[in-house]
This record gives C-alpha cells, sequence and structure tokens, in this order.
C-alpha cells in the first residue's frame, strides 16, 4: 500500500468509515502478527497483541501524526504490548506452535523432500533467532522479515543507523556462529544444503 | 530478501548460501489468523448487509423523531395543565400578550378616527341634475364643421 492510499484510508477511517478501518487492518495484520510470533514465540500472545495494538491505534487515529508512516505507529505499540505482556509473563519460544503456524498453508499434505528441507530451515531459524537477544531479535526481524530499510529502522527505535548496522551484524554473526557451533543443527544445514 | 540487504557493510558474507536461505525463510510470508471481524468488533462495528443497515437507519431516524414529538406534546401539556391549575402564578404587571393587545386595539381606535375625519373633511353631494348623455352627443353633432367627427 502506498502511502497516498494509506492517508486517504487513515481520513476515511477517522471519519468513521468502517471500510476503511478494515482496509487498514488487513493490510497490515499478516506483517504485524509475523513480526508479533516471531518475538514472543507463541501464536495466542501475537494474537492478543495484534488485536490489542489494532485496537488502541484505531481508536486513537486523530492522535496519528501523518508524517509517519502507519506500519512504524502500529508497530510501536504492538512492541510496547509485547513488552508489557513479556514482563507479566517471561516468554518462552514455543519452535513446534511457530512452526505449525508457519507450516499451515506451505505444505499442502504429506512430507514431500522440499516440505522437509522447509521444515529444517525453519528450525535453524528458530532455534537461531531464539538464542539472540530482544534487541538483536527485533532488527533481525525488521530488517529480514518486515523488509524496513535501515533508515526507518533507526528512526523507529530511536537509535542510530550506525548502531542499527552494528547490531545487524554482530546478530547474523551470532546466528552464523550458533548454526556452525551446534552439530545437531550444522547437521541440518548440511542436509539443507548437500 | 530485503532489497537493502547488499548495500549494508559488514553484513556477513552476503553470498553465504546459507545466510540467504534463512533470510528467505524469515522472509517468507506467515499465513495469521483473520482478526479483523474481532478487532471490527472491538471498535464498535458490526458487518451487516446494505438492506439492514438501511433498515436500522429508518428505524433509528424513526425513533429518534416520536422521541422530539413525545417531547413537544409532553411540554405543550404541561403548559397548559400548568395554566389551568389555580396554582399558577399570574403576572404582576403587563405581561408582553398584553401589551400587544393594547397596542393593537391603539391603532385600531387611531384609523378609525382618521376614516372618520376623510368622511367629514369631503365636500356634500351637489343638488343640480346633470345633462342627459343624449343631450351632450346632440351638441356636439351641432357644432362639428368638417367631414370628422372627434371620437
Amino acid at each position: 500500500m502506498n502511502r497516498a492510499t494509506e492517508r486517504t484510508l487513515i481520513r476515511r477511517a477517522m471519519g468513521g468509515d468502517g471500510n476503511a478501518i478494515e482496509a487498514l487492518i488487513r493490510a497490515h495484520q499478516d506483517a504485524l502478527f509475523a513480526f508479533i510470533l516471531r518475538m514472543s514465540g507463541r501464536p495466542h500472545v501475537a494474537e492478543d497483541i495484534v488485536q490489542e495494538a489494532f485496537v488502541r491505534v484505531l481508536g486513537n487515529l486523530d492522535r496519528f501524526d501523518t508524517r509517519f508512516r502507519f506500519s512504524t505507529w502500529l508497530f510501536t505499540i504492538a512492541k510496547r504490548l509485547y513488552v508489557n505482556a513479556s514482563q507479566k509473563q517471561r516468554p518462552a519460544y514455543d519452535t513446534d506452535a511457530v512452526n505449525l503456524q508457519q507450516g499451515r498453508a506451505a505444505t499442502p499434505s504429506g512430507l514431500t523432500a522440499r516440505a522437509e528441507t522447509m521444515r529444517n530451515m525453519r528450525d535453524l531459524l528458530e532455534v537461531a533467532l531464539g538464542e539472540l537477544n530482544e534487541r538483536q531479535r527485533e532488527i533481525i526481524l525488521l530488517f529480514h522479515q518486515q523488509n524496513w530499510p535501515i533508515a526507518e529502522i533507526a528512526d523507529h527505535l530511536g537509535m542510530p543507523e550506525g548502531t542499527i548496522k552494528s547490531h545487524l551484524h554482530r546478530a547474523r554473526k551470532r546466528m552464523r556462529r550458533l548454526i556452525s557451533a551446534d552439530e545437531t543443527l550444522h547437521a541440518r544445514a548440511e542436509e539443507v544444503w548437500s | 530478501m530485503n532489497p537493502w540487504f547488499e548495500n549494508v557493510p559488514n553484513a556477513s558474507n552476503a553470498n553465504d548460501p546459507v545466510e540467504r536461505e534463512l533470510w528467505r525463510e524469515l522472509s517468507r510470508p506467515t499465513p495469521s489468523p483473520d482478526l479483523t471481524r474481532s478487532i471490527m468488533g472491538r471498535l464498535g462495528y458490526m458487518k451487516a448487509a446494505p438492506g439492514a443497515v438501511r433498515r436500522r437507519r429508518i428505524r433509528r431516524w424513526t425513533n429518534r423523531l416520536t422521541l422530539c414529538l413525545a417531547a413537544l406534546v409532553a411540554i405543550g401539556l404541561a403548559m397548559r395543565l400548568h395554566e389551568a391549575s389555580p396554582n399558577a402564578r399570574q403576572a404582576d404587571g403587563l405581561t408582553i400578550p398584553g401589551a400587544i393587545e393594547t397596542d393593537l386595539s391603539r391603532h385600531e381606535q387611531n384609523i378609525r378616527g382618521t376614516i372618520q375625519l376623510i368622511r367629514e373633511l369631503a365636500p356634500p353631494p351637489s343638488t343640480t341634475p346633470s345633462p342627459s348623455p343624449d343631450a351632450l352627443d346632440e351638441d356636439v353633432d351641432s357644432s362639428g364643421v368638417g367631414p370628422f367627427r372627434w371620437m
């Protein structure tokens, strides 16, 4: 969705247009759910946070500053909700649940060779992500999952671009080292790319 | 994969197939549950057919009009009852309706007086009879000199 369309939708949503509100939800719910799911590792937590974030954002649209992107605001609110939720209940990465969620549409039936490769890849990813600290995981997700440019991530997190690049570099290095160091993971990686 | 990936310095090894696959896997769309209905519900919106929406709107406006009418009738009735009751307070001095009535009757008297004055000033009707139309015609015909006649 381009910015002009987004602004039009926001203006209409401010006036109480239900169709515009629905369009905004549909445009952003998948990305936000994927982000929070990877952050929390729990589908039901992700669902609750996504719902609450949308309710808060759409209920306070009059406070929205049109200079910024709607997604940046939405992700900021969702992130705060996630931090609050994780303070109450320490998140435990439920790899199986994330994989199940991920594979729901991708694997039609049976365990084909491709599906097995995908599953191994997901396992690798989950384990590696789970080993990162929250800040690194967030930056990795915003950059590689949400495809946000460095400048936007820096703006969103209130950090200099250089710091973001440094975090990104360290996170990748750590993930790579984790995969190489762990014999099981390494074997899986070899299996995937052999 | 993020199009900015290649432009980030120190981005580990951008050509590493392991990393590339990892990021491709990460950027793969995640199917999410459709939360639209529940979010819209929490925001106070409810999906309804256009016909139902129209009916509901008509019913809402009818209710508002009925309420307004009932309120007006109640106020009118209450005023009447209050005026009719012995406990109703009477105005001490001149009221607005009384003032208007006095003003109107004064105007009426003035107009009557003016009409009377005009009648008195008009001259009395004359007693000599006026000439008959035939006599006038004869007079005109006899005084005519040319072949013309004044019309």
